[in-house]
């Protein structure tokens, strides 16, 4: 058994030189997935235990490819057909697996900080793959990957997060990524998408989208939960998209040839119309496949030293 | 064309300033302050149109934040048109219109049919609010931005009260994103049994009560959640004393919130409820003597910064029952001055502080221009008649109302003129 172990949980506290070592083992392994044979052997000792708590489609698609891809054994283990459903806690259900003696275990959880809470009570290492509000990794390096592969860098670039940013991993995990980075980060959305206090993450707040879209390199728009519509958030599909979705026209405010994310799924004609989700300057399939290769640098780097042990 | 009203005393409530003098204006906009004595006209040149004043008192027009005209849904106790003919008569130029009618204005389709019967009627702006919750549900948000476009100027949840506090902070912050300010009443339902207020009063009547309390627990998260939330707060229709020194210390800490009280907590104390008669049934509940000579205080203080009409149109059938049973309110927008000069004349009230609390405070909450009289501003003014004599009959009043406590009771002062960007829409005859 390893003495240390390495773990992904959050992007702070993160340094320059390893986010940067993260993209740089993206870009190799993003060579791989592009090969006639998509394979390295490189994990093939490694037993990685996708640990899904919270439903979730393609973050683990895209672990489980990333993980066959190394020549990982995978085990998934989903929410809805697991003990926790008939009422174990999550500790034991970890120690549980741990009998099973797994070496990553990848973790989604509807609860913010349960990795952190994994990590410090199983010898495994951990992999957040979305904890609750609070942090999404591997979704902020991949968009970092995407950014810097078409605008060459991250340094100085500004960056609009657009949508429910209170209640957004996401929108977490870029803000700390990208502004250790070096780039420029606004964020819009409706007031009551806005926290108070966000702008002490040194970040632009906006409650108007066209602002924080003007001049900006990268514009990221966030899914709207449609079950938080017609609730106490926004009223409704309509006057979301009216004001806060993207648009040709609105985006017009941005640089040109801006990219435009989203991390997905896309609910079309809300938070982005058909027309931008599929222009010219879209990058959102090209996330998903940074995706892979992003989660692929990841298990490498936490799993190297378990296989150099073995 | 000019025209200048003249043989007036001019009141201008932003500076405290009275002269006597004439005021020209063109294409509804001040052009000319002057000095001249009474029954003067100062040096006029060729062309420009005189209206006299007739010696009385001239100050910006009165802009209303809490009216009722009951249309869509009940115009049989009051339609746009008859509301806006009895606020022109009261001197208004500018009436902010409850949302809670039926169907509620909780949509762009609602806000035009007001703001289009409003044009119609052409006497004055009538100036839509929006309800918060779609509607009123009172826990889904309504299309705000939408109503915003629409021509919506506050958002409002009427009388209701928002039993969900994490709602209302969805609301404040929601509007607040369009800049539309939010209009709050103040009773917490769960501490309310009766419409009465609770002291020595009601312990003898036996009326149920809504008691100070209730205001006041509202009022404290109404201010709590204006801190947090900073979107511009008006706490409408304070009618407790506590609730003041609430306001007071608020305002002290730079949260956004104004405050109103409405026309009939000047004048009526709970005494007026000893009869039964459900024309004093009014809410907020008229409190005790002692309630009422604060809320004095801090309209003259400037705590309380706006005086509101709270006009209520009912029908003789909506009020000819049991106390209890009664409907709640009294028609009152052609009645506030005459109210307010009993106040002044009693020597309760100054002037000033009076006309202040119905041109600037409600102005400066709306961001409405005007409420000072002076070269650059909107011609929306009122001329004010303070001595004649008169006694309250319903053939006296615009309103669709029946509904008044002083009905047969004798006033002095009303309204003689009423000028709204230049144009004449109320002139007393005889």
């Amino acid at each position: 058994m390893a003495t240390h172990i390495n773990h992904l949980l959050d992007l702070e506290g993160l340094s320059k030189e390893e986010i940067t070592s993260y993209l740089d083992l993206g870009e190799h392994f993003k060579g791989v997935s592009q090969r006639r044979i998509k394979k390295v052997p490189t994990l093939r000792h490694i037993t990685v235990v996708l640990f899904f708590i919270e439903n979730s489609t393609r973050t683990k698609i895209s672990f489980e490819i990333a993980a066959k891809r190394m020549s990982a054994d995978t085990l998934s283990f989903a929410a809805s057909s697991s003990s926790l459903a008939k009422g174990e806690t999550l500790l034991d259900t970890a120690k549980t697996l741990m009998a099973m003696r797994p070496d990553i275990i990848v973790i989604r959880h509807f609860a913010a900080g349960a990795p952190h809470f994994l990590a410090r009570n199983v010898p495994a290492a951990i992999i957040n793959a979305g904890d609750g509000g609070h942090a999404h990794p591997t979704q902020a390096l991949l968009d970092m990957l995407t950014m810097r592969q078409h605008l060459g860098k991250i340094e100085g670039l500004e960056v609009a997060i657009i949508g429910d940013i209170g209640h957004s991993r996401v929108a977490r995990s870029n803000i700390h990524g990208l502004k250790t980075m070096g780039a420029n980060i606004r964020v819009a959305g409706p007031r009551t998408f806005l926290p108070p206090h966000f702008n002490t993450l040194g970040v632009q707040v906006y409650d108007r989208i066209e602002p924080a879209i003007e001049g900006a390199d990268v514009v990221m728009m966030l899914r709207i939960q449609k079950e938080r519509m017609g609730k106490d958030l926004f009223p409704s599909d309509r006057e979301y998209a009216r004001f806060f979705g993207l648009d040709a026209q609105k985006l017009k405010l941005a640089k040109p040839g801006a990219l435009v994310m989203h991390p997905g799924p896309l609910n079309r004609g809300v938070e982005i119309t058909p027309d931008i989700a599929d222009c010219n300057n879209s990058v959102i399939l090209e996330q998903v496949e940074n995706g892979v290769a992003i989660r692929m640098a990841v298990l490498y780097q936490l799993g190297k030293h378990l296989v150099e042990e073995a | 064309m000019r025209q200048r009203i003249v043989d007036c005393e001019i009141l201008d409530p932003a500076s405290g300033k009275r002269f006597w003098g004439y005021v020209e204006w063109e294409d509804g906009v001040i052009c000319e302050v002057g000095q001249a004595g009474p029954g003067e006209a100062g040096e006029v040149s060729a062309g420009v149109e005189l209206i006299s004043a007739h010696g009385n008192l001239l100050a910006p027009s009165f802009v209303d934040l809490y009216a009722d005209f009951c249309e869509p849904g009940f115009e049989y106790r009051e339609n746009i048109a008859s509301g806006s003919a009895a606020a022109a008569a009261g001197g208004y130029t500018h009436v902010l219109l409850r949302p809670d009618t039926d169907p509620c204005v909780d949509g762009e389709d609602t806000v035009r049919f007001v703001l289009e019967a409003g044009a119609k009627a052409g006497l004055v702006n009538v100036l839509p609010a929006g309800c918060l919750s779609r509607k009123l549900d009172g826990e889904s948000l309504a299309e705000i931005g939408e109503m915003a476009d629409a021509g919506v100027v506050a958002l409002s949840e009427g009388d209701r009260y928002l039993k969900k506090g994490g709602f209302l902070r969805r609301c404040m912050e929601y509007g607040d994103n369009f800049h539309l300010p939010v209009i709050l009443t103040n009773e917490d339902p769960t501490l309310v049994e009766g419409v009465v207020h609770e002291g020595l009063v009601s312990a003898i009547s036996g009326l149920k009560t809504s008691p100070s309390v209730a205001e006041e627990v509202a009022v404290a998260r109404h201010i709590a959640l204006a801190e947090l939330t900073r979107a511009k707060t008006h706490l409408a229709k304070i009618s407790s004393a506590a609730s003041v020194r609430l306001i007071k210390d608020a305002k002290a800490r730079g949260v956004p919130v104004t405050a109103s009280v409405a026309i009939h907590n000047l004048i009526l104390n709970d005494t007026s409820t000893l009869g039964y008669d459900p024309m004093f049934k009014i809410w907020p509940p008229a409190r005790s003597e002692e309630d009422r000579k604060l809320l004095l205080e801090a309209v003259i203080d400037g705590t309380i910064d706006t005086i509101v009409s709270d006009h209520s149109p009912k029908a003789t059938e909506d009020k000819e029952l049991e106390f209890d049973l009664a409907a709640t309110g009294a028609l009152s927008i052609e009645l506030v001055f005459p109210l307010l000069n009993k106040l002044v004349l009693a020597e309760e009230l100054d002037l000033v502080s009076a006309i202040r609390a119905v041109t600037v405070g409600p102005r400066r909450f709306l961001g409405i221009a005007g409420g000072e009289i002076a070269k650059g501003q909107p011609a929306d003014l009122v001329v004010l008649d303070r001595n004649t004599d008169w006694e309250l009959d319903f053939a006296e009043l615009r309103s669709r109302g029946r509904n008044t406590p002083f009905l047969g009771q004798r006033f002095v002062g009303r309204t003689y003129l009423t000028i709204n960007r230049g144009r004449v829409t109320f002139r007393r005859d005889g």
